[in-house]
């Protein structure tokens, strides 16, 4: 199901571009004329966001090379085998030399045969230049040490050649050969030539077997194409079998999982697509295509595309965005506007029917765990996210804060800035990303713990994070509890832990108007206050009566009556223990009445009093 | 003895779980399963009732009877394994250190009505004069009723245990439609006469794949005729 949409994903999008080729980055480009000679050398690499960008295109499929074979690809390759250029430093060992001379001959001969298959003019001028440059390197050496600083670097037998420094430092660039200013790799006689002889290259013939993706019958691929996950350097496989425990029927590696080269050569190409590691650029047209993935943490990654032709996908897009870093300014009123919006031709997105895919992935050392895979359509999405958001919505601490409700965020919100392990286990974030793609799913239950957990521990980051975990308190209790919950500060609630949260919030507000205290009552009671008000809250109310009669004045009537009239709702026996649904009311109650404390000061005044 | 103008009996069976895990070939290390039971796990478990060597099962219908519910876990799983030729007692595994942890993506609370039919196997001797489709179709039905079977029956993996029990009449399927693509099928066993001379050397056997919908809650299986036909046609 997933790999089979993932190919219709890399069809419809023509992720596959043509038989024989693939997208590269092409770094050097030599203009020749009619009879081989150079007439100008061009860089392409250009620097973008700190990035160098090269000219990414078409080229012809590179071979796999192992060890020290020596295999020349089609027209474009590396100055090793392009130009018989080694690295430097390596130039010292034994047969280096010879090596080179092998890689060069090997391009020529390469070239030689399409020229001679085609008799095309560009495929001759390529070969002439070639062999040209074979039997004296010189002048084309100087056209290209000209632009740039050069270096001196061993060549060929004897000469010492300039050889200019930006090939040296990257000798895994590839060298392209254009003609009256087109590429010569790309003239129609190559592609004829290389479309016929495309797949020629794979693995030597196997049995033939049932393509599990497609169905077809074909030599399975050894390998897998690999794809580049977030989270560590190195593309990996997405599909393997690294040990022995999970081969079957004596079948050896992936052949437990027969996929043709063609599968797996649109799967993977259509999972860089939804990854976009680095921009991924549309293979034939060159365009940037958005990726179409959330980050859940350093090494989770959540994919997600829907079955839709053309370009329907914008509103998906902007209900993933809206997880990826969704905010409190997130306007629900407006995404639910967008997405109940009707459309030319097809429902609201709020009903689309259309299937819509996701894939949670976590990459591990050197392997792709799957967390889910998931088919729903989009129209639930729609509506869950629509709920999810809904669910987090939570007055802010002052005004003018912002709070950051995408998935990320709150997964942070989950852990300690200070201990060692800051990522959030990747299974919470896994099912987290589940519960807001699907409103029927319950929180994990573990959440309301781990959320409780950070306000009982010492660390100092009580504050940061603060309204995050309002947020994912309230959207737990709202779901799985069924509470109402407000968005501020409600009055009349009738639970008894949101009222003692709210006296909490009273007292602390009037020790620190009172007195100067570095360890204020917020720090060194709320722990316990939440889990057993009946043991602190007699002390604390008699610290109350002291800090109130410093206040004195006018002051001290207004906090009085708040404080009596927060007491009055509170049962006369006060609960020994409160369970954990009881610890996140109390917990709100406490932000609710905090907030509404705050607001009324002044900025410069709160900013001082912060805790 | 099979007749070739009508098809044979069909037996029904209805299988529930908590857990359920049939694994994707592709993804059978991280394991992930079907949204569905597949028809072999079906066949084991037709044949964990009742089995002899002169039946077989082909399973014909799947009925889903609960909504597609995934859960993920992980476990403690071994890395190596024992080889099964030339054992020796030296050969043996240390599980603390060849330990690795893996992610299992199971369904949870599964109800199933499968259905299959029940041919005779002609290279098998007949068991007596009287041999005939309705005695076993009679056997299976008496020991389904009973509760007796020869091994636990299980979905996908032995360690989630089903529930086997005669179906009712009235279960209805969730009306929802699924294309799953290809699915497993079942395997293509060679003739296997020297069990002492192993899979090397006959040809492994040979996945079988059929395109799996699910229409209103059904599962239309093909008959195994079918896929065998279609092998290597497009889907």
């Amino acid at each position: 199901m997933i790999l089979q949409s993932l190919v219709r994903l890399a069809e419809r999008e023509g992720l596959l571009g043509e038989p024989g080729y693939e997208p590269k980055d092409v770094a050097w480009l030599i203009e020749l004329d009619r009879d081989g000679r150079a007439l100008g050398v061009t860089y392409t690499g250009e620097k973008v966001d700190k990035k160098e960008r090269f000219l990414r295109t078409l080229v012809p499929k590179r071979c796999t090379r192992s060890g020290l074979a020596i295999r020349a690809d089609r027209l474009v390759d590396k100055a090793q085998y392009v130009l018989g250029m080694g690295d430097p430093k390596t130039l010292d060992e034994a047969d280096a030399h010879k090596r080179l001379d092998d890689c060069r001959r090997a391009f020529l001969e390469s070239t030689r045969q399409l020229a001679d298959a085609s008799s095309d003019e560009g495929l001759v001028a390529q070969a002439r230049f070639l062999s040209a440059f074979a039997t004296d390197p010189t002048p084309f050496l100087a056209m290209w040490g000209s632009d740039g600083d050069v270096v001196r670097a061993p060549q060929g037998a004897a000469s010492i050649v300039d050889v200019p420094r930006r090939a040296t430092g990257n000798l895994s660039a590839l060298i392209g050969f254009t003609y009256l200013g087109a590429p010569i790799w790309r003239r129609p006689a190559a592609q004829a030539w290389l479309a016929a002889r495309d797949g020629e290259a794979a693995d030597d013939a196997g049995a033939l077997e049932t393509c599990l993706v497609t169905g077809q019958e074909c030599t399975p691929v050894r390998n897998h194409e690999k794809v580049d996950l977030p989270g560590d350097t190195g593309p990996l496989p997405f599909i393997s079998f690294n040990a022995s425990a999970y081969e079957h029927y004596d079948r050896a590696g992936n052949h437990n999982a027969p996929v043709g080269p063609y599968a797996s050569a649109a799967y993977a190409m259509a999972l860089r697509r939804l990854v976009g590691r680095g921009g991924f650029a549309h293979p034939t047209s060159g365009e940037l295509m958005p990726a179409r993935s959330v980050q859940l943490g350093a090494k989770t990654t959540a994919l997600y595309w829907a079955d839709v032709e053309g370009a329907g996908d914008d509103p998906t897009d902007l209900l993933m965005a809206a997880l990826g870093s969704a905010s409190q300014e997130t306007d629900i009123q407006h995404v639910r506007a967008v997405l109940e919006a009707p459309r030319t031709g097809r429902p609201p997105l709020i009903a689309d029917p259309t299937p819509f895919y996701l894939l949670i992935v976590t990459r591990e050392k050197s392997r792709v765990v799957l967390r889910t895979a998931e088919l729903h359509t989009l129209g639930e999405i729609a509506r869950s996210v629509v709920a999810f958001l809904g669910d987090l919505a939570i007055c802010p601490r002052f005004a003018d804060e912002r709070v950051p409700t995408g998935l990320r965020s709150l997964l942070d919100a989950t852990v300690s800035i200070r201990t060692s392990d800051t990522e959030p286990a990747p299974d919470l974030a896994a099912r987290l990303m589940r519960c807001a793609l699907d409103s029927r799913l319950p929180y994990p239950p573990e959440l309301l713990a781990t959320v409780l957990r950070r306000f009982r521990s010492q660390d100092d980051d009580k504050q940061l994070r603060f309204t995050r975990r309002m947020a994912l308190l309230k959207a737990v209790l709202v779901r799985t509890y069924k509470q109402e919950i407000p968005v501020s500060l409600e009055p009349n609630h009738p639970s008894t832990a949101y009222n003692l949260g709210r006296l909490f919030a009273v007292l602390e507000k009037t020790q620190q108007e009172a007195i100067d205290a570095k360890a204020g009552i917020a720090d060194r009671f709320l722990g316990t206050a939440m889990a057993s008000p009946a043991l602190v809250f007699s002390r604390l109310m008699k610290l109350s009566h002291h800090h109130l009669a410093k206040i004195g004045g006018g002051r001290e009537v207004n906090l009085g009556r708040l404080l009596d009239g927060v007491v009055a709702k509170l049962p006369p026996e006060l609960p020994s223990v409160l369970e954990l649904r009881d610890q996140g009311t109390f917990m709100i109650g406490y932000h609710h009445q905090r907030a509404d404390l705050w607001t009324k000061k002044t900025d410069a005044g709160t900013a001082a009093k912060e805790p | 003895m099979s007749d070739s103008s009508q098809r044979p009996p069909k037996v029904c069976m209805r299988a529930s779980g908590n857990l359920a895990c049939f694994s994707r070939p592709e993804f059978s290390v991280e394991r992930a399963s079907y949204p569905w039971i597949t028809p072999s796990s079906a066949r084991s478990l037709f044949e964990a009732v009742l089995w002899k060597p002169r039946i077989r099962y082909e399973v014909r219908e799947i009925r889903v009877l609960r909504a597609i519910r995934f859960t993920s876990f992980r476990r403690n799983e071994i890395g190596t394994k024992i080889p099964s030729r030339g054992l020796t007692p030296d050969k043996w595994i240390a599980t603390d250190e060849e330990r690795q942890q893996r992610n299992t993506l199971a369904l949870s609370d599964v109800d199933y009505v499968l259905s299959a039919e029940l041919f005779l196997n002609d290279a098998v001797q007949p068991d007596g004069a009287d041999d005939n489709h309705g005695k076993y179709v009679a056997m299976f039905e008496r020991r389904l009723e009973r509760g007796q079977h020869f091994h636990h029956p299980y979905l996908g993996c032995r360690e989630f245990a089903a529930d086997l029990r005669p179906p009712v009449g009235d279960e209805a399927p969730i009306p929802v439609s699924l294309d799953q693509g290809l699915m497993l099928y079942d395997f293509l066993y060679p003739d296997w006469p020297d069990k002492r001379r192993g899979w090397q050397e006959k040809k492994a056997p040979q996945p079988l794949y059929f395109h799996a919908r699910l229409e209103g809650g059904v599962v239309a299986v093909p008959a195994r005729d079918d896929v065998l036909a279609r092998r290597g046609a497009p889907r």
